[in-house]
């Protein structure tokens, strides 16, 4: 490589970015559990534009496990250019730059030595620029990060990734096996871990008083349940996850979550079901807007709209096909290309300032030169 | 009462009286305890010049007195307890030669201690003196010396050293030997050890250095030194003498003494002698044990405790040599440091050998408790299989204790340590032949080893003997031995684990030899009449509650609720296609799952005990609903239930819907060759639909459905077959497929010899097989064995080029363009799917009469009007039948006709909907 090509970002130079990424200590990501879904998803955007080594390997998003192995967790001695780490702060702390982490879990040297660091929505950026008490987006994440943080250098927003698995329509057959599970009803599904910090309970409220006048209707959940869920509500099985496309398109709407943590976190569960074009049914939040867009008709705030929203999302057929036409434009900005296209360029830019400093610090050093 | 001035009392609050006091009157001494000790030995000597007139001139009164100075009742074991006087003892009643001793312990800790010296009766006043009184406290620092307590743990050391003494050697003077090594301060053991001496007694001390003074009653061996560390040549020792052996050893190391000891002791110890060396030694700081010590056994460590001693703050560990327990390196230390998961691993190839040595039962009995403390803990973490041996421990040491006994037969039994647990069972029954929960657990053992009848010998006993409630946990005893009865049953005497054995060529085979009595063993069984009675009990309940129930409305389609536990694949076309031709049905679903799994968690005995012992369907139902809205609000409107594969919920729902709801059940294949279908109740089933008559000729066999009143029929599954009719690829008449064949059932083998023979007058004849290839990281044994067998043959016979390997597709009518004759060489189907697509397709179907089910019907009953082979030859032959072109269009030509008119979704749903219709009645349109 030549002096030119060494300076030059990588992009610059036409050659692929070469990217070390790392979760936790999770030699492997698995496919069940939200955050390593949503890690894969992220690695998948990373890998449209650049060589991403998970753990010194390389990153194939077709391959099974994607053709990761199981290998102890170490810090690279090769070089690349970034370092992407989360919730490793031992591994991040030897890390050479540019590197950056995910912006959760809390860790003080990791916000300090971070050239930048990454979060998923915009309230959640905006929360940690500044985080304080007169900043309204910080309220919600204090149980995150307590009193005051160390100030981070950059945040990018990433944004999450819609699963490129759930864009093919399933068979036939396949949605009429996930119609069967869901008893062939109108079926409002909640698909994801079920605990007391995320549960839709004023959407449970509505519903147990709408089932009242439809019995055919149905709240559907399935995945990893922590808290006792009342007896109005269908219960499916954890499923693969192959399965969840079929099961998501065979319900009439989806359901995400409330709680404190919608006010600032993503949703996978919105992403997928833009993706099957299926109606969510979505309690209002700053980070459900940034997701849905200000103008979805299917908000809620309260037991009385929620109510609403079922009605029409259920029967209603204008809305549902209003609901659809938000849904297939909003999905086109959470396309893994579309994503890889906004992560591609505030990573090169993060390399570039890197190693030459911002343009004013540049145009600083040019003055100083004789 | 004269309070004593004589008597001094140090810090250890030991209460001591130094001169002799003529008994005139009472004689008052106190001491004080705080929080201390609360083992206490008492000890003294009265002489009586005038002789003793009677055992009870003396008694010595002892009061606890808490912080206020008032008495404290009900608080001592080891005193006489009085009204009048609280506690107290004769000393002349227990004296020898006047010397007596009383040990004594208190429950609760308290302020002080009083002791009286009373002359009782009037006379005995100044006819006795107190030559001396001792009052001392002990107390055991360790864990280690808690666990012995309640053996043979000495209260105060001295007592029990003398106490060990006199037992082992009986009447007769005792020997002792104590051996210093370089203290210049040796006395303190002796003087305490000459403490115990009687008349006659004998102790000895040697000194390694110079600086030995001579006690009255020692014998000293004067100017040893200990150099060559042979114990057994130093001078003066007599060989076999010494009952106890002394060592004071600060400057050396115990395991260094304990190794001369090994060496050299013996020879000077007295036979039989259990005690032989006694150390003085600072208490180890954390409880745990710092040394090995080689051949010795511990066998308590108590303090020192001795007149002389003011700063007795040491120990006397107390080892004996060549115990059972020194047969089993570092258990003495384990138990002395409470690592009892230590010790039970050193234990364990005691009690899993052949018998465990009483005597190292005896030894460690009193620890029974802690390693069933042990087990607990273990199991709590899930280490099950080390539980199991905690447990074994536990039950052997304490055999009378059924609980332990029960839970270690228990354990052992899921460990699959089916040997040992009979060692325990045999023993246990011994001692309880009547305990249910002891019989039981043999039950359990019968039920695993192949005896059956045993197990249900046992548990009809038992079923007979209860006379009040059944609870959920009787019935999962019960559900476990029955199911596994179940099991047996299918196996007809042949081994095998797999969970379904008729699927085992083997003993289906054997099976088939003798099928009615293999069959009728299951029936022989009472519990089996209590399943019975039970589906002759729900029939009348379900026909008193249909005719009380209010017709449907006639105008409207019939409602059918599709139930299934998450495997909907094959009934999935049947549903789409009665969804989309608007049938006379309306349906809706319910998929089982996640109530399979609680059951599966919970609730196994609602499935596989009789109902009738106290299992009310109503309550179970009510439980459901309370649980499950969805299923409530379905089943109350459904007008009947269809319940997809005779599994678990088929036997749930027919012993549990409620009794007006008609039921219809599909048994497809697998079902009848698993003990499912024994435990459905028949009485709570309208309908059975078969995908084939063998099938249900099998079924009904095993499980005697037709003594019931239950409508079956046989119905194909629904096929939409349209998409297979495409034209014939070039090479296709010469080509024989074989659709799934990746194991042992399918009989790929017999294939490539179908095709092998084919070759011989043909070589463009080969053999296509689709779908997924062998896995063998999933393989049980008996299928990597036919694996290596097939590519064995292949390979030596060079036949490869003649096999092509397509892997799974879902595109398989593009597959079957290249299908001339469709081979299925299975053992065991139910309809084989993958003929009835080559038909479809125009391939020539050619069919092995299946060997496990011919007996029942197959495959004719099936593809009635075919040919059928046995033999490889006889496959070649009918393929060769229809290879001419003009013979291979007409074959191809009838097989589609075949097939339409029989299989196609059009033929079958008429079919359904009438047996339907006919089943659930007629008032339902």
């Amino acid at each position: 490589m030549n002096w030119i090509d060494e300076t030059l970002a990588p992009a610059r130079s036409g050659r692929r970015m070469r990217i070390f990424a790392l979760h936790a200590n999770r030699a492997v990501l698995g496919t069940t559990g939200g955050d390593m879904i949503n890690e894969a998803r992220f690695l998948t955007s990373l890998s449209q534009f650049a060589d991403v080594y998970y753990n010194g390997i390389l990153f194939q998003p077709d391959l099974p496990d994607y053709g990761l192995q199981e290998r102890p967790i170490a810090v690279p001695q090769e070089k690349y250019d970034l370092y992407y780490v989360r919730a490793n702060p031992e591994i991040f702390r030897q890390l050479p730059h540019p590197k950056i982490a995910m912006a959760y879990p809390y860790d003080e040297e990791v916000f300090r030595t971070a050239d930048a660091l990454v979060v998923t929505t915009e309230p959640w950026k905006r929360g940690l620029t500044p985080y304080a008490k007169t900043n309204q987006f910080s309220a919600c994440m204090q149980h995150w990060y307590g009193e005051s943080i160390h100030p981070p250098k950059a945040i990018i927003n990433i944004k999450q990734t819609l699963n490129p698995h759930f864009i093919p329509e399933p068979s036939e057959n396949e949605l009429m096996e996930a119609r069967l599970r869901l008893t062939m009803g109108p079926t409002l599904g909640y698909f994801g871990r079920i605990d007391s910090n995320t549960f839709p309970t004023i959407m449970l409220e509505a519903f147990k008083q709408l089932v009242e006048k439809y019995p055919a209707i149905n709240l559907a959940v399935a995945g990893t349940v922590r808290i006792p869920l009342d007896p109005t509500i269908l219960r499916l099985p954890r499923l693969p996850h192959e399965q969840m496309p079929a099961l998501v398109s065979a319900c009439a709407a989806t359901v995400t979550d409330e709680g404190n943590d919608s006010l600032f976190l993503g949703s996978g569960k919105v992403l997928e079901s833009m993706a099957r074009g299926v109606p969510v049914i979505a309690y209002k939040s700053p980070a459900r807007v940034e997701q849905l867009g200000e103008h979805y008709p299917l908000y809620y705030t309260t037991d009385h709209s929620c109510r609403q929203c079922i009605e029409q999302a259920l029967f209603d057929k204008d809305v549902r096909a209003e609901a659809r036409r938000h849904l297939a434009i909003r999905a086109q900005h959470f396309l893994p290309e579309a994503r890889a296209r906004e992560i591609q360029s505030a990573f090169e830019e993060l390399v570039w300032v890197s190693r030459h400093g911002t343009d004013a610090e540049m145009a600083g050093q040019a003055r100083a030169a004789p | 009462m004269t309070p004593s001035t004589e008597v001094t009392w140090d810090e250890a609050t030991t209460i001591r009286l130094d001169e002799a006091r003529s008994i005139e009157s009472d004689l008052s001494l106190t001491a004080g305890c705080g929080d201390g000790p609360r083992n206490f030995y008492l000890h003294g000597k009265i002489s009586s010049p005038k002789g003793v007139e009677s055992a009870k001139d003396i008694v010595i009164q002892v009061n606890f007195l808490d912080a206020a100075g008032e008495p404290c009742r009900d608080i001592c074991d080891g005193l006489i307890l009085s009204e009048e006087i609280g506690y107290f003892f004769y000393p002349l009643q227990v004296a020898r030669a006047g010397r007596f001793e009383r040990f004594f312990t208190l429950r609760a800790p308290v302020a002080s201690v009083e002791l009286k010296v009373i002359p009782w009766r009037a006379a005995a006043r100044g006819s006795h003196v107190l030559d001396s009184l001792e009052l001392q406290q002990a107390e055991a620092p360790f864990a280690f010396a808690e666990h012995f307590r309640q053996s043979s743990l000495p209260r105060n050391s001295l007592a029990w050293i003398a106490g060990q003494l006199r037992n082992r050697r009986g009447p007769g003077p005792v020997s002792l030997l104590d051996l210093s090594l370089g203290t210049p301060v040796p006395e303190a053991a002796a003087t305490v050890l000459a403490g115990i001496l009687q008349e006659g007694d004998r102790l000895e001390a040697a000194r390694v250095d110079s600086t030995q003074s001579r006690l009255d009653h020692r014998v000293f061996v004067d100017g040893l030194e200990l150099r060559s560390e042979i114990l057994s040549e130093l001078p003066g020792l007599v060989p076999g003498r010494y009952d106890l052996i002394c060592l004071h050893t600060p400057g050396r190391g115990l395991n260094e003494l304990a190794d001369l000891m090994a060496a050299d002791l013996t020879a000077i110890m007295a036979p039989g002698a259990t005690v032989i060396l006694a150390v003085p030694e600072a208490a180890p700081a954390s409880g745990s044990f710092p040394w090995t010590l080689n051949d010795f056994e511990i066998l308590g460590v108590v303090p020192i405790a001795g007149p002389d001693r003011p700063d007795a703050t040491g120990n006397w560990v107390i080892l004996r040599k060549a115990g059972i327990m020194a047969r089993l390196p570092g258990l003495g230390a384990a138990l002395y440091g409470g690592d009892y998961e230590k010790a039970a691993l050193i234990l364990e190839p005691e009690f899993t050998g052949s018998a465990p040595n009483p005597l190292l039962i005896e030894k460690i009995r009193p620890l029974s408790g802690k390693f069933a403390e042990l087990a607990a803990g273990q199991a709590k973490q899930n280490h099950h299989d080390r539980a199991a041996i905690s447990r074994l421990i536990a039950a052997e040491l304490d055999p009378g204790n059924e609980s332990l006994a029960c839970e270690a037969m228990a354990a052992l039994r899921v460990r699959n340590d089916l040997a040992l647990t009979e060692r325990l069972y045999d023993r246990v029954l011994k001692i309880h032949p009547n305990s249910w929960g002891v019989r039981l657990q043999g039950a359990f053992l019968y039920s695993m080893t192949g005896r059956g009848d045993r197990a249900i010998e046992i548990l009809s006993d038992y079923v007979r003997s209860i006379r009040g409630t059944f609870n959920p946990s009787m019935r999962r005893t019960i559900s476990t031995i029955m199911r596994s009865y179940a099991h047996e049953c299918q196996r007809a005497g042949m081994e095998t684990d797999n969970a379904q054995p008729l699927l085992v060529p083997e003993v289906a085979m054997a099976y088939n030899a003798d099928h009615e009595k293999h069959a009728a063993r299951w029936f022989a069984s009472p519990l089996t009449d209590l399943l019975v009675h039970d589906a002759r009990d729900r029939a009348h309940l379900r026909a008193r509650a249909r005719a009380a129930a209010p017709a449907p409305a006639a105008s409207r389609r019939t409602r059918m609720l599709v139930l299934s536990a998450g495997s909907w694949r094959f009934i999935v076309k049947q549903l789409r296609y009665m969804e989309g031709q608007q049938t006379d049905f309306e349906l809706r679903s319910y998929d089982f799952s996640f109530q399979e799994e609680e059951i599966r968690k919970k609730n196994l005995h609602e499935i596989f005990a009789p109902v009738s012992l106290d299992c009310p369907p109503a309550a179970v139902w009510a439980k459901a609903c309370k649980e499950d809205g969805a299923l409530k609000r379905l089943v109350e409107w459904a007008d009947v239930i269809y319940c997809e594969w005779a599994g678990l919920p088929a036997i749930w729902l027919s012993r549990f819907l409620p009794p007006e709801k008609r039921l219809i059940v599909r048994l497809h294949s697998y079902e009848a060759f698993s003990q499912w279908p024994f435990f459905i109740n028949w009485g709570g089933v309208d309908g059975m639909i078969f995908v084939a008559d063998h099938i249900r000729r099998f079924a009904d066999l095993q499980f005697r459905i037709s003594d019931h009143p239950v409508a079956t029929t046989v119905l194909p599954n629904f096929n939409d077959l349209s998409a297979y009719e495409r034209p014939k690829k070039p090479g296709a008449e010469r080509t024989v497929v074989m659709l799934g064949y990746n194991n042992r059932n399918k009989d790929p083998l017999m294939a490539v010899k179908v095709v092998e023979v084919l070759r011989r007058s043909d070589p463009s004849w080969r053999l296509k097989l689709v779908g997924h290839g062998w896995n063998p990281a999933t393989m049980p044994p008996e299928e990597a064995a036919y694996h290596e067998t097939f590519m064995a043959y292949i390979r030596d016979n060079g036949l490869e080029e003649m096999i092509e390997f397509t892997p799974f597709t879902h595109d398989v009518p593009g597959v079957l363009q290249e299908a001339g004759f469709m081979i299925s060489c299975s053992w065991r189907e139910g309809t084989h799917e993958a003929i009835l697509e080559g038909m479809a397709s125009g391939a020539v179907p050619v069919i092995r009469r299946w060997p496990m089910v011919s007996a029942y019907g197959a495959p004719e009953t099936t593809y009635p009007e075919l040919d059928y082979f046995d033999t490889a030859e006889e496959a070649a032959a009918e393929i060769l039948g229809h290879a001419g072109t003009a013979a291979f269009a007409e074959a191809s030509r009838r097989a589609r006709d075949y097939v339409r008119a029989r299989f196609t979704q059009d033929v079958v749903y008429p079919q359904f909907a009438e047996f339907v219709r006919k089943t659930i009645g007629s008032e339902v349109q």
